[in-house]
C-alpha cells in the first residue's frame, strides 16, 4: 500500500521529552507491577540511538535492567511463547529491535499471544521504523491495541549530529564479525543498519568522513558474507573517500580489506598489490604482511609466505595469526616439527585461540598420531564451538579409524554449522562422509571460486576418498593424472 | 477451534457441578484414550500419560494448542481428518447437557474477529461446513471487512450474520448533533472504570466523541489520556490530556491510509453514505477503523473522528 501525504501530519515528539515520558510510564508500570508496551518510532538510526541511550541511562539510574531482544530469536521464532516460559524479572525492560526481520510470522504471534505480555507483566520498548509500526497496526491490530504510548521520534538530526552518530555506529559489531563470531543473521543486521545510515547521510561534503567509514565496514561485512562484488564496491568507495579526506589510516585499512576481497576472488596479483600498497602507507601495519603470507601460501610460494609471516611477527611478536599461519606453511612443506612449534607459540600467546589447535590436529594426523589429533581438534571445538572445520576434521580421523557412528555424529554437527556456500569445506565434509558426487560438485564450485586451491586440493587429506575418481583430476585440472 | 468448543463445553459444565451420563463419559473416555494414543504415536507429549482424566486431557490439549507449536501441528494433523468424530463428540455433550438441563447450549467464541481477512475467509468460508455442524448454538465473531469480500457474498454464513454496529454518536448526515443515548452508553463505559471526579466533564465528552462509538478505541483513548494526566501529575483528566490521546489514535491512522483514500474519506465524512463505495476494495478501511459502520435502519458510514480534523 502507498503511504499517504497525511503521514506528513504525524506529530513528532522531541527526543528528550519522549524519553522522559517513556521512563515515567515504565517506572509507573513497575511500581504497580503492570505490563507496559511502548513503541519508539524512528526514521533516523542516529535519532534512535540517541533516544535509546538516553532512555537506557535513565532506566539504569532507576535500577532497571535492560535486556535487548533482536528478532527473530535464533532458536525460537515465536518470541511471545519464549517469554511465556522465560518471564522477565520485575526489574527488566526489554528493548526490542528488528521486528520486520521476523515478519510475517511475528505479527501473528504477537496478535494471538498478546495476553502473555500482560500475564507476564512484560515491560518493553519496541524500537520500530515507521514501516514496522504501520505493519503492526495493520496486521497485529489486537496486539497494537495493547500498546501503551507510541512515541514518534521522527526528527532527522542536523547533518553534523547524523555524522557523529553514523561514525560511532559504523564500527558497531564490526570487529566481532571480522573475527567470525557472528551469525549470518547478525551480519545481515549490521549491513542493513549501515545501509540505512548511508541513505540518511546523503551526499553532502560534510558527510564524507562518515560515509568512508560506513563503506569500509560494509566492505568488510559483505566480505564476511562472501558477497564479493558488493564487498569490492564498498571497499573501493571507502578507499576513494578516505583518500579524498586524507584519512591515511582508513586508506591503509581499505587497501588491506581490498587485498582480502581479491584473495577470496582468486585475483592474487591484485591482492598482492593491494597489500603492498597498505604496507607502503603504513610499514608497521602487521595485517597486510600476514595476509600477504596467506596469498603466497595459496600460490605455493612458500618461502615468500614464511618471510611475510616472519616480518609480521618481527613487527609485533605478540601477533598470533602469523604464528598460526606459519604453522600451516610448515605443515604444507612437511616440516612437521616446525609446524608444531609455530602452533604451540600461537597457543602460548593466546590460550583462547582455537585455530592453532585445529592446525596442530592436522599435523598430528599427518604424523599418524590420531589420538592426539582428536584431542587437539576437541580443544579447537571447545574454544570455538561454532566453527564447523574441527568437527569435520574429527569426522575424518574417525573415518580413518573405521568408526562410522562417530563419523555420522561429527559430520552432522559440521554440516549444521557450515555455510551452504562454503564450497571447499563442504567438499571435504562430503568426501569424509563418502558422498562422492556431492563432494565433487562442491569441489568444482570451490575451485571455480578460488582456483589457487587446486594445489592444496591435490594433497588435502580430507579429499583422499575422492581422489581415485578420474573426475577429481579433471576438476583440479591435472590431465597427467587422468591419462596416467 | 472445535476442540476448544468441546473442551470448554465439557469442562465448564462439569466444573459448574453438571453431571453427564455414565455411558457418555465412558464413550468420551474411549475416544480420549484413542486420541491420546494416536497423538503420542505422532510425537505429542501428554505429561500425565494414559492416567489423565477427560478434563485434564481437554485442558492439556488446549494449553498445548495455545503454546506449543509442534504439538499444535500434531493435533491438527491428527484431528483434522477425524473432524467428524470430534463433532460427533461435541454433539453428544451438547445434547446431553440440553436434555439434562432442559436448556440448549450456547457457545460464544470470542477473538475470531482478530485474524486477517484472508485467515477469516479460511475459517468462515473454506471451513464453513465443520464450524456449523455442532448442534449447539454458536456465536462466532467475524471481522466486519469479511462481509464485503467476494467469497462472503455467496457464502451461506451471510444468512445467519448479525452486524454489531458501533455506538452512534450523531445522527446520519448531522455531524454536529449529539446522539444522547450513544453518549450515555459510552459515558457509562468510562464511569464503570473510574471515579467521575477524576475526569473533567468536557474531557469525558471529548473522549467519547474521539472514540467514534468504538469501545476498543474508547478504552485506548482513556488509557492514553490518564497516562498523560499522570505524567503531568494532574489530579484529573482534562481536555489537554484528551489531545494527547487524540494524537495517539490519529498518528497510526495517518500511516495506514493512502493518498488514494483521501477523496473517499472526504466523501464519507460529508455524506455518511449508506453504502460503502467499491466495498471489495475499501473494506480494508473498515478493518483498520479508518471508516466506521453504524446501524440506523439501513447501515451508514462515517470516518474515524481522529481523522476528521486532519481531513478538514
Amino acid at each position: 500500500m502507498k503511504t499517504s501525504s497525511l503521514s506528513a501530519q504525524i506529530k513528532p515528539i522531541p527526543v528528550e521529552e519522549g524519553v522522559r515520558l517513556m521512563a515515567a510510564d515504565l517506572e509507573r508500570a513497575h511500581r504497580f507491577n503492570k505490563a507496559h508496551l511502548l513503541f519508539g518510532v524512528y526514521r533516523a538510526e542516529s535519532t534512535r540511538a540517541r533516544a535509546e541511550a538516553l532512555l537506557e541511562a535513565g532506566l539504569q539510574a532507576q535500577g532497571f535492567h535492560i535486556e535487548r531482544v533482536r528478532l527473530p530469536l535464533p532458536d525460537e521464532p515465536d518470541w511471545p511463547y519464549y517469554v511465556h516460559f522465560h518471564p522477565p524479572d520485575g526489574d527488566t525492560v526489554f528493548f526490542v529491535y528488528d521486528l520486520r526481520r521476523a515478519f510475517p510470522e511475528m505479527l501473528q504471534y504477537l496478535n494471538y499471544r498478546r495476553e502473555i505480555f500482560v500475564e507476564q507483566r512484560v515491560r518493553a520498548v519496541f524500537w520500530v521504523l515507521e514501516e514496522e509500526a504501520r505493519e503492526v497496526a495493520l496486521k497485529a491490530p489486537d496486539f497494537w491495541a495493547f500498546r501503551g504510548q507510541v512515541l514518534e521520534f521522527l526528527e532527522l538530526p542536523p547533518p553534523r549530529e547524523r555524522v557523529e552518530a553514523a561514525r560511532e555506529l559504523s564500527w558497531w559489531g564490526f570487529h566481532e564479525v571480522r573475527e567470525g563470531y557472528e551469525s549470518p543473521q547478525e551480519i545481515k543486521d549490521r549491513i542493513a543498519l549501515r545501509e540505512r545510515l548511508l541513505e540518511e547521510l546523503g551526499e553532502e561534503d560534510e558527510t564524507v568522513a562518515a560515509r568512508a567509514e560506513l563503506h569500509y565496514t560494509l566492505g568488510g561485512l559483505y566480505w564476511a558474507k562472501r558477497e564479493y562484488d558488493r564487498a569490492l564496491e564498498h571497499t573501493l568507495r571507502a578507499l576513494a573517500l578516505a583518500h579524498r579526506t586524507a584519512n591515511e589510516r582508513l586508506e591503509t585499512w581499505a587497501w588491506n580489506g581490498l587485498g582480502n576481497v581479491y584473495t577470496d576472488l582468486g585475483r592474487y596479483e591484485e591482492a598482492i598489490a593491494a597489500y603492498q600498497k597498505a604496507i607502503e602507507l603504513d610499514p608497521k601495519f602487521t595485517w597486510p604482511w600476514n595476509n600477504l603470507g596467506t596469498v603466497y601460501d595459496d600460490l605455493g610460494r612458500y618461502e615468500e609466505a614464511i618471510a611475510a609471516y616472519q616480518k609480521a611477527i618481527e613487527l609485533d611478536p605478540q601477533f598470533t595469526w602469523p604464528w598460526n599461519n606459519l604453522g600451516t606453511v610448515y605443515d604444507d612443506l612437511g616440516r612437521y616439527e616446525e609446524a608444531i612449534a609455530a602452533y604451540q607459540k600461537a597457543i602460548e600467546l593466546d590460550p583462547q585461540f582455537a585455530a592453532p589447535w585445529n592446525g596442530l590436529g592436522n599435523v598430528y594426523y599427518q604424523q599418524g598420531r590420531r589420538e592426539e589429533a582428536i584431542q587437539a581438534y576437541q580443544q579447537a571445538i571447545e574454544l570455538d564451538p561454532r566453527n564447523a572445520v574441527p568437527y569435520s576434521s574429527v569426522a575424518r580421523v574417525y573415518r580413518r579409524l573405521g568408526e562410522q557412528d562417530k563419523v555420522a555424529e561429527y559430520s552432522a554437527k559440521a554440516r549444521e554449522l557450515m555455510s551452504p556456500d562454503d564450497w571447499y569445506n563442504r567438499a571435504c565434509l562430503e568426501s569424509i562422509c563418502g558422498n562422492t558426487e556431492a563432494a565433487l560438485e562442491n569441489l568444482r564450485q570451490a575451485l571455480e571460486e578460488r582456483p589457487a586451491q587446486r594445489d592444496w586440493a591435490k594433497h588435502d587429506p580430507d579429499l583422499e576418498w575422492i581422489r581415485d575418481d578420474p573426475r577429481f583430476w579433471e576438476i583440479v585440472g591435472d590431465y597427467q593424472q587422468i591419462s596416467g | 477451534m472445535l476442540l476448544a468448543v468441546g473442551a470448554q463445553m465439557f469442562t465448564q459444565y462439569t466444573r459448574a457441578g453438571g453431571r453427564l451420563d455414565a455411558d457418555l463419559l465412558a464413550e468420551l473416555e474411549r475416544w480420549k484414550g484413542r486420541t491420546v494414543e494416536r497423538l503420542q504415536a505422532r510425537g505429542a507429549i501428554f505429561e500425565t500419560g494414559a492416567g489423565l482424566n477427560l478434563s485434564q486431557f481437554f485442558l492439556s490439549a488446549l494449553l498445548k494448542v495455545k503454546t506449543e507449536h509442534t504439538t499444535r501441528q500434531i493435533i491438527r494433523q491428527e484431528l483434522g481428518p477425524q473432524l467428524t468424530e470430534l463433532i460427533e463428540k461435541i454433539n453428544l455433550i451438547a445434547d446431553a447437557i440440553h436434555i439434562r438441563e432442559r436448556r440448549p447450549v450456547l457457545v460464544v467464541i470470542d477473538d475470531l474477529d482478530k485474524p486477517s481477512t484472508e485467515q477469516a475467509e479460511a475459517i468462515f468460508y473454506h471451513n464453513f461446513a465443520p464450524i456449523t455442524q455442532p448442534v449447539c448454538g454458536i456465536v462466532y465473531t467475524v471481522p466486519a471487512a469479511i462481509l464485503f469480500s467476494d467469497v462472503f457474498l455467496i457464502a451461506p454464513l451471510r444468512e445467519n450474520c448479525f452486524f454489531l454496529p458501533n455506538v452512534r454518536l450523531h445522527p446520519r448526515g448531522k455531524v454536529g448533533k449529539r446522539e444522547a443515548e450513544g453518549y450515555e452508553t459510552m459515558r457509562e463505559f468510562i464511569l464503570r472504570r473510574m471515579e467521575e471526579s477524576l475526569i473533567e466533564p468536557e474531557a469525558l465528552e471529548a473522549l467519547v466523541a474521539l472514540s467514534g462509538g468504538v469501545f476498543r478505541e474508547l478504552a485506548f483513548a482513556l488509557r492514553s489520556a490518564i497516562s498523560d494526566a499522570r505524567r503531568h501529575e494532574a489530579d484529573k483528566v482534562t481536555t489537554a490530556n484528551v489531545q494527547w490521546a487524540r494524537s495517539q489514535l490519529q498518528n497510526p491512522l495517518l500511516r495506514l491510509v493512502s493518498d488514494d483514500d483521501l477523496e473517499l474519506l472526504q466523501h464519507i465524512r460529508a455524506e455518511n453514505p449508506r453504502r460503502l463505495p467499491d466495498p471489495q476494495k475499501n473494506a480494508r478501511l473498515l478493518h483498520i477503523l479508518a471508516v466506521l459502520q453504524y446501524a440506523d435502519g439501513p447501515d451508514w458510514f462515517d470516518i474515524h473522528p481522529a481523522l476528521a480534523e486532519v481531513l478538514e
